[in-house]
Formats: C-alpha cells, sequence, structure tokens
C-alpha cells in the first residue's frame, strides 16, 4: 500500500535522503527510527506531499504522490512534530473543517467528527479554544485530525509528545488498535515506545536505511540470537572449537579473557553439542546464556556502523 | 476550495481583526459621509469614495496580514500541505473569504446614496459606479496583500510590505508628475529597472545565466532603439509609472464615466497577484 521507490532529497549541496526504497503492504505499526538529522521528517514530509522529492517516486494505495496528489493524499492522515492545530477554532470546529477538506459526506461528517474525538478522549474539551487546551490536548486533537477520516496510512510524527503517563498509555493502545486495521507509521525518539507498539521497524541514518527487519530479531527474540559462553583454555583453540560446531556463527572473543560471544540460529540450537566439544577436550564451561539486546543496543550499533561505513 | 473559505471567514470572526477592519472602514465611511454630504452640504458620494481610497492603506494590511503568514507561524501550513486540496483551490478559497470580508462595509455602504437622496438631489449611477470600482481597487489590493504575506512568516513584517507596496501604488501619480519624460532619462531609468529584474531573476532561480540572459533579451533592444530611434523613447518611463497607479483609476468613476478599462485593469492585477501567490506556494511546497 505504501511504495516507495529510489526517494531522494537535495538541498544545495546537502543529500538529506538518499535513495530509499521499502514497501509497506500490510496492516501494521512501522517504526521509524534514527537520530536528529538523519532524514526522517524530510522522508515522512515527501511520503505525506508536503515536500517534493528530488528523485524517486512514492505510490500510496496505487496512487502516484507527484502526479496524483490528490487521490494519493485521501489515503493519508499525518501528524507532524508540532500539532497543525487553530488557535482560535474550538477542536469541534477545528475537525469539523479538516473533515470537509478531507471531503467526507456531509451526512457522516458529524458522527466521523465525534468517533474521533471519543477515541483521543477529547469530547469534554470540544468547544473550548484550542489555544486554552493544555499541550497533551493539543497533541490529541492534531492526533485525531490525522485519523479523521478513517484513513488508509496514518504517519504519527513523535505523537505521545508533552502527554502525561497516563495519556502516554491510551495513545500507545490507540496506535496498536490502529495498527490492526491501518499502516501506521510511528516515529520517535523514546525506543521503548517503538519496541512496545511496532512490529517492523526501519533505522535510518544520513539519510539511508540502515536497516529494515522486525522488532523481535532487532530486540533479539528473532530466531537468530546471541549467546555469552565462558570457558576456561586457550583462546585460540576456544575460538576454533566455536568455529566447529554446526549453527554457531561468527564467535568472537569478548572483553574478558574467558567471556566469548557468538550468535546462533534457535532452529539449529548449538548448545549441547558446544557442551560435549568442551567436555571431550577438557575445558571447563562456567557458563553459557543467551543474551537478549535492548533495541537501545541495536539502535546504538546500527547508527555506529553505518557512521563507520560513511 | 469551500472549506478553506468557511475556515477563513469564521477564522476573521473568532479574532478581532474582522470587527477592527469593519468598524475602521465604517467609522471612516461615517466621517467621510458626515463631512462631505453634510457640513460641505455636497451631493456627490462619489467623493465619499475617493476619500475612502486612502483609508485601505491601512485596512487592506490588516485584512491581509495573517493570511498566510499566520499559517507558516502556527505551522498550519503543513496541515493544508497534507490536505487532499491543491494550492490554487486554497489560494483561491483565502481570497474569496478576504473579498467577502471586504464586501460586508461596501454593501453597507451602498445604502448611504439612498440615504442622502432623501435630502438632496444624489447621482446613483455615479456613486454605484464608484462603489462598484472601489469594491475592485479593494480586491486588487487585497490579493497584493495576500501575496505579500506568503513569504513573510510574522504577521507585522506582512502588514508592513503590504502597507509600504501600496503606498507606493498611492504615490506614483505624484512621483511620475515630477520624473523627467527626456529620452536619456527614460533609457537609463529603464535600465536600473531591468538590472533589478534580473537581480530578482537571480535570487528566484539561482541561474546567473537566466539573469544574464533576461538582462541581454531586454537590454539590446532598448539599446537599439535609444540609438536608432531616440524619440520613441520620450515619456515612456513617466507612462511606465503609471501603470502602478492603481489609485488613480478611481477618478474616471468620481467624474461619472463608468470606464470598463480600468474594471479590467483591476480584475488582470487581481489575477496576476493570485497566480503569483499560487506560484510562490507551489515553490514553497517544492521545498
Amino acid at each position: 500500500m505504501i511504495d516507495v521507490k529510489n526517494l531522494s532529497k537535495v538541498y544545495g549541496n546537502f543529500k538529506a535522503v538518499d535513495d530509499i526504497s521499502f514497501n509497506i503492504s500490510k496492516n501494521c505499526v512501522f517504526g521509524f527510527l534514527g537520530p536528529n538529522g538523519a532524514g526522517k521528517s524530510t522522508t515522512m514530509n515527501m511520503i505525506t506531499g508536503c515536500l517534493s522529492p528530488t528523485e524517486g517516486n512514492i505510490i500510496i494505495n496505487g496512487f502516484n504522490m507527484l502526479y496524483q496528489p490528490e487521490e494519493a493524499k485521501k489515503n493519508i492522515g499525518y501528524l507532524p512534530e508540532i500539532p497543525p492545530v487553530y488557535e482560535d477554532l474550538t477542536p469541534y470546529e477545528y475537525l469539523t473543517f479538516v473533515g470537509e477538506a478531507k471531503k467526507i459526506p456531509k451526512s457522516r461528517l458529524k458522527h466521523c467528527v465525534n468517533e474521533v474525538m471519543e477515541k483521543t478522549n477529547i469530547s469534554v474539551m470540544k468547544n473550548r479554544l484550542i489555544k486554552n487546551l493544555s499541550k497533551g490536548y493539543k497533541q490529541r486533537v492534531g492526533i485525531s485530525q490525522a485519523i479523521l477520516g478513517s484513513p488508509q496510512i496514518i504517519i504519527l510524527d513523535e505523537p505521545t509528545v508533552g502527554l502525561d503517563p497516563e495519556q502516554i498509555i491510551d495513545i500507545r493502545e490507540l496506535i496498536t488498535e490502529l495498527g490492526k486495521n491501518h499502516i501506521v507509521i510511528l516515529s520517535s525518539h523514546i525506543l521503548s515506545e517503538i519496541s512496545a507498539v511496532c512490529s517492523d521497524i526501519m533505522i535510518i541514518s544520513h539519510g539511508k536505511i540502515a536497516t529494515i527487519d522486525s522488532a523481535q530479531n532487532l530486540v533479539g527474540n528473532g530466531e537468530i540470537k546471541t549467546a555469552i559462553i565462558e570457558v576456561i583454555g586457550e583462546n585460540e583453540k576456544i575460538i576454533n572449537v566455536l568455529n566447529t560446531i554446526k549453527g554457531v556463527i561468527s564467535p568472537k572473543y569478548e572483553y574478558d579473557k574467558n567471556i566469548y560471544s557468538f550468535k546462533f540460529n534457535i532452529n539449529l540450537d548449538p548448545r549441547e553439542d558446544i557442551f560435549y566439544a568442551f567436555s571431550a577436550i577438557k575445558y571447563p564451561i562456567i557458563s553459557l546464556y543467551t543474551k537478549k539486546s535492548s533495541l537501545e543496543e541495536t539502535f546504538l550499533k546500527i547508527i555506529q556502523d553505518s557512521e563507520d561505513w560513511s | 476550495m469551500l472549506s478553506i473559505y468557511k475556515k477563513e471567514l469564521k477564522l476573521y470572526f473568532v479574532t478581532a481583526s474582522g470587527y477592527v477592519f469593519l468598524a475602521f472602514m465604517l467609522l471612516s465611511a461615517g466621517i467621510f459621509t458626515s463631512l462631505v454630504n453634510f457640513v460641505y452640504y455636497s451631493p456627490a458620494f462619489e467623493y465619499v469614495i475617493k476619500d475612502m481610497c486612502f483609508v485601505l492603506l491601512i485596512t487592506v494590511p490588516l485584512l491581509t496580514m495573517r493570511v498566510f503568514s499566520d499559517e507558516k507561524k502556527q505551522k498550519t501550513d503543513k496541515l493544508l500541505c497534507l490536505l487532499p486540496i491543491d494550492v490554487k483551490s486554497i489560494v483561491i478559497g483565502k481570497f474569496m473569504a478576504v473579498a467577502t470580508i471586504s464586501l460586508i462595509p461596501v454593501a453597507i455602504m451602498c445604502v448611504y446614496p439612498f440615504i442622502l437622496s432623501k435630502y438632496g438631489v444624489v447621482n446613483i449611477k455615479t456613486a454605484f459606479s464608484c462603489i462598484i470600482a472601489f469594491f475592485m481597487l479593494e480586491c486588487a489590493l487585497c490579493s497584493l496583500g495576500m501575496f505579500t504575506s506568503s513569504f513573510c512568516e510574522n504577521q507585522i513584517t506582512s502588514a508592513i510590505l503590504c502597507f509600504g507596496v501600496i503606498l507606493i501604488c498611492y504615490l506614483v501619480p505624484t512621483i511620475s508628475q515630477n520624473i523627467s519624460s527626456a529620452s536619456m532619462f527614460t533609457f537609463r531609468a529603464f535600465s536600473v529597472c531591468i538590472i533589478a529584474l534580473c537581480a530578482v531573476v537571480f535570487l528566484a532561480s539561482k541561474k546567473i545565466l537566466m539573469a544574464l540572459l533576461t538582462a541581454v533579451i531586454l537590454e539590446t533592444p532598448l539599446i537599439f532603439i535609444y540609438i536608432k530611434h531616440n524619440a520613441l523613447l520620450v515619456g515612456k518611463f513617466t507612462a511606465f509609472v503609471d501603470c502602478f497607479a492603481m489609485f488613480k483609476r478611481i477618478d474616471p468613476f468620481t467624474n461619472g464615466v463608468f470606464d470598463i478599462t480600468a474594471i479590467v485593469y483591476f480584475i488582470s492585477i487581481t489575477a496576476l497577484f493570485i497566480c503569483l501567490t499560487i506560484q510562490y506556494e507551489n515553490r514553497r511546497r517544492r521545498g
């Protein structure tokens, strides 16, 4: 439903987005991660039609954003970093305007507006001027305009900024719920939020895609796991033994003299073979356990790798 | 377009700007009517309209300053970008809202000639042709104000810029009277204008070649005419400057002439600035 092909954006001599391609075809919550200035917002602005790309194509539900912007935009709801709200209108007036602009039929407009206000819990504030609302309520008015009209694709840039913990939980639940029937692209700097809500994650660095993978794989809950082993014996011999065992991927010496790490596929679990291999050469295994890496670690490692590569 | 029009109209009346504009226009119309028609016992409502033109110097910037600049300040320009509405509809919707607000005091002013006719002989046709011309002038100035607002992020900057441009238009007849009509002066003045235009082309396109090409295309025939047909240039710069004399176009109407050329002129200016605003907004979206 979103097909981004060879997307680039150049400002003068600076390439903000460099040949990005990805495709999201099933309903899910898709996390968008990257350090500041990585090109996340530029990419999102191009996907939503707020900015024209220098090169590349964006296809939204079969409509090219460049040549059929109106049709493509009908399928997108977007909450930018700063909620685009008219401070002098009430949430009800504002959402009615957005609904009319989104060409929601007049017969359904009132119902749709009331429905999104209930979903985001702003019904009690519907007749107050937006300028008199708290930051959290303004954010929720912004989310309401993004989901109004039930667009197929919902893009949320830092949706929980300014919300209190209770509101954050509510919005996360709403995002998870939306992900069942929509494609939700969620950009956030809060990695715990991304790992809690998103099923797939794209990490972008220096305008390029550093990785796209499922959240499970990125946090080590996928098929590939990392194991830590503590064995007493000669360094080289231990590495050689690990290399001979089926299922062990890239064993390496870690920070302490007896600590080694390796990756393995859970379908080819080599831990039993490791035990017998070291037992045969009389090298005692002090400990052997699998390591669950956090998204923070994975994120930092991927960003570091991409910087080294750059 | 209708949703933008309705939203803009609503914003004028949830803030003070719409009421201030209406109050100022109607107060000015009342003062001028009292002075011209009641203090000096003149039955001519057209002189009221002529005096009212001066008020536009203040009210048009007041009315148009927030049209686009406020969207940028509140970051709602992004909302307009992502809604399934094209730039043309946004600009026209906004202009229609401004024109509607402008129409309200003009519509109220339409009653004045009938009130005055109770106390003397009022030339209703002249009065109404003047009111129509006044509204057309107001629309032309509003489109100009909307254009200045499109490249400002601050309402005050937008208002000052709009006021400056309208003031120049207001002073053009006085300026043109004091301009030499000699061919040498005309040649120099046009050359300076061409250099300024090239600078604008360069700033807009960032291409020196395009700016140089514009200079060559415009300057070559000018030099040729200056050398070969010197007399052709006499008084041409004055005539060129007079093209910007928007307020002067009201004069035939006050003299009882319904000047169609002036109406076409106002419509052309309005269309020109609407098109320029659409172009600028499209360019801004391209980043």
